[in-house]
């Protein structure tokens, strides 16, 4: 088992979460066991999860994968990552790892969001993993090609994780299990394949480092393009309530002066200032424009290697 | 650099697209069918995709030339801008290209001769009078030269001497005039090259503090200057852009040692124009903007809204719209300490301030 959890780490400290979507038990195998998830009971699907990795187990198809990102994104946070990966056939060699540069579906007949119903996932970081092609079938392909790979549930998890978060959060990872060397059925015959599910837990189970790499850089990134203001909401309660207490009274504040308090907190924030801590006022139209007043001539402070900021009048 | 690349199918196999995925040596080279399909979906993170842009080869289409907003210029009258990229390779707080696109990609036009022939029509509509023709509006002009080689053939298009003229562009009209704005010091092709006295390199310049708390990846004002003497050394018309002031509590000291620097490095008897304004953002490039970075100190100062031009005007009337702009007693302020300050170094007429 890996011990390198970097993943993890990232994902608890900003409250993000990494959700792997997987359509057989034989691939989620060694990321339950690396993640150390445990299982968790519900009515439709075989989940497993950690505090910051879910792995939802989707079956085979590009609507069972749909359904099942939806279900498990439905409750996770707009800065979590979502990653579907799983075996695919192509002509190059087995066990190569691929992210995905084009997700298309072999018919364009039904839900495109796209005009042209392609998606273009594109990384947020650098990687060593190469970009290939990805065309989601309907049913087993053999019609092994150089320039894309074959499987089921990428566009139908692309479609509906991307209802939920932005392109760069939606990744897909491919290893290649069949090539025209080693082709998905045995003699040609479709009752018989030459997959099992040892093999496929093993194709994993030797990429697993560039996996948990790879989703450690995307939750990374995720974590620098999301900005860290969710103390904003508790400073803001906190706040109100120091306020209140002063008063002995309750503040009511319409929608358009709650969004007022939040950017004014938010601007005292991020300028390095204090809130005040007594202030003579009656209601929530008052503590707006003693807030105003109180941060309506500060600037930052610009200095070489760093910035400072402080008031460009005295307090009073 | 950009390790992704997509490119039109119908122009994949171009010399031009050819030349430049030479240059730039993606990793991953993606066939898209136009360029939106990439750059335009709703669903996409500005601030992800700035991590590691791609680069999007496309052909431009409709127009390739606007009429610049309202106080843009250095004193002409009929005054232009083109863009052969969207997106830029910095990373600056106030541009308001990241309130702009929804992608952060660096898309690069192919087809520069179109921009030429579009060029030339311009200047037959101002036949008598001097058109000026600014680049690096919606992109940095030079940033991204040793892969586009944009401007290379551009000057080779404004040249008028024959030593510089490459077989198939053509040549500029004589009433026309360029602006290469820029913070890039990639002049290494433009110190290869005799000045040409219709095109002026223009460098936007803020005090080194500014410049590594908000004008991220660019280069240091040092390097700037260093680039800026190389150039009027060897004859070209340079220019300085003191645009956008940024409003600081230590606002004098760091505009009073820029420039000092400035004006003791340059040589100020030979500088073409300095231009001067105030930070300011149509409101709804604002809006997606301090969503993008909430925890940005300089968005987070007092700013007032005002009617003005928006940065792309089409139509002068129709588009008016409104800026979000420092409060006018500070920017009255701003202006008139830095007017004071480069008035002291040039005559008035080659001093061009932009008031919101």
């Amino acid at each position: 088992m890996q011990s390198a959890t970097s993943s993890d780490t990232a994902a608890s400290a900003m409250q993000s979460h990494l959700l792997w979507v997987v359509a057989l038990q034989a691939e989620a195998t060694p990321l339950i066991e690396h993640y150390q998830l445990k299982a968790r009971k519900t009515r439709a699907y075989r989940l497993y999860e950690s505090t910051s990795v879910t792995l939802i187990i989707c079956g085979i198809g590009e609507l069972a994968a749909a359904s099942a990102t939806s279900y498990a994104l439905g409750s996770l946070p707009h800065s979590s990552v979502a990653i579907n990966i799983g075996v695919a056939g192509s002509d190059h060699a087995i066990g190569t790892i691929y992210h995905a540069s084009s997700i298309a579906k072999q018919t364009m007949n039904d839900f495109s969001e796209h005009s042209k119903g392609i998606f273009y996932p594109q990384l947020p970081f650098k990687t060593d993993i190469p970009g290939l092609a990805i065309k989601s079938v309907g049913n087993p392909c053999t019609a092994y090609q150089p320039d894309q790979c074959f499987e089921m549930e990428a566009y139908g998890f692309c479609f509906a994780a991307r209802q939920f978060l932005a392109a760069e959060q939606v990744q897909c990872l491919k290893i290649i299990s069949d090539n025209p060397t080693t082709p998905l059925y045995k003699s040609g015959n479709k009752q018989s394949l030459s997959i099992t599910k040892a093999a496929i837990n093993d194709l994993m189970t030797r990429n697993l480092v560039s996996i948990t790499r790879f989703a450690g850089q995307l939750l990374d990134s995720s974590q620098t393009g999301f900005p860290q203001m969710e103390q904003l909401e508790k400073t803001c309660d906190r706040f109100i309530a120091h306020v209140e207490k002063q008063m002995n009274n309750k503040l009511h504040f319409t929608r358009s002066q709650q969004e007022q308090l939040g950017k004014l907190i938010r601007r005292y924030q991020v300028l390095g200032k204090s809130l005040p801590q007594h202030l003579q006022i009656k209601n929530g139209s008052e503590l707006i424009s003693a807030l105003d007043n109180g941060i309506s001539t500060l600037l930052p402070e610009y200095n070489n290697n760093k910035l400072s900021k402080r008031a460009l009048k005295p307090e009073t | 650099m950009n390790d992704t690349a997509y490119v039109e199918r119908s122009i994949a196999n171009t010399p031009q697209v050819q030349a430049i995925l030479a240059r730039a040596q993606p990793k991953n080279i993606i066939e898209i069918d136009r360029f939106g399909e990439v750059f335009n979906p709703k669903s996409q993170n500005f601030r992800l995709q700035k991590l590691n842009p791609a680069l999007i080869l496309a052909e431009k289409h409709g127009k390739f030339v606007l009429p610049t907003p309202e106080g843009y210029g250095i004193g002409g009258c009929n005054n232009y801008y083109f863009s052969h990229m969207m997106n830029c390779i910095y990373d600056c707080r106030y541009c308001f290209l990241q309130g702009m696109y929804q992608s952060a990609n660096h898309v690069v036009f192919t087809n520069f001769d179109a921009f030429f022939n579009e060029i030339e029509l311009t200047c037959h509509l101002h036949a008598d009078e001097p058109v000026w023709f600014f680049s690096g509006y919606d992109c940095d002009s030079l940033a991204l030269e040793p892969i586009t080689h944009f401007m290379s053939h551009c000057l080779d298009y404004f040249s008028h001497s024959s030593k510089d003229k490459c077989e198939t562009n053509g040549t500029a009209p004589a009433n026309a005039y360029l602006e290469i704005r820029t913070k890039s010091t990639q002049i290494r092709n433009l110190l290869k090259r005799e000045p040409q006295g219709n095109c002026v390199i223009a460098y936007s310049l803020s005090p080194q503090p500014i410049v590594e708390a908000i004008e991220h990846k660019t280069p240091s004002l040092h390097k700037r200057l260093d680039a800026l003497k190389k150039l009027q050394q060897q004859g070209w018309p340079i220019g300085l852009r003191f645009d956008p002031l940024i409003a600081a509590a230590n606002f004098e000291q760091l505009y009073t040692d820029m420039f000092d620097e400035v004006f003791d490095l340059l040589d100020m008897s030979r500088i073409h124009s300095i231009s001067l304004g105030t930070f300011r953002l149509p409101k709804p490039f604002f809006k997606k903007i301090i969503k993008l970075y909430p925890e940005e100190p300089m968005l987070a100062v007092n700013l007032e809204q005002t009617t003005s031009e928006p940065p792309h005007n089409n139509n002068t009337t129709a588009n008016r719209q409104s800026m979000i702009s420092y409060p006018q007693s500070l920017e009255e302020d701003m202006m008139g300490f830095c007017s004071n300050r480069i008035l002291s170094a040039i005559d008035s007429s080659r001093f061009f301030p932009c008031h919101t």
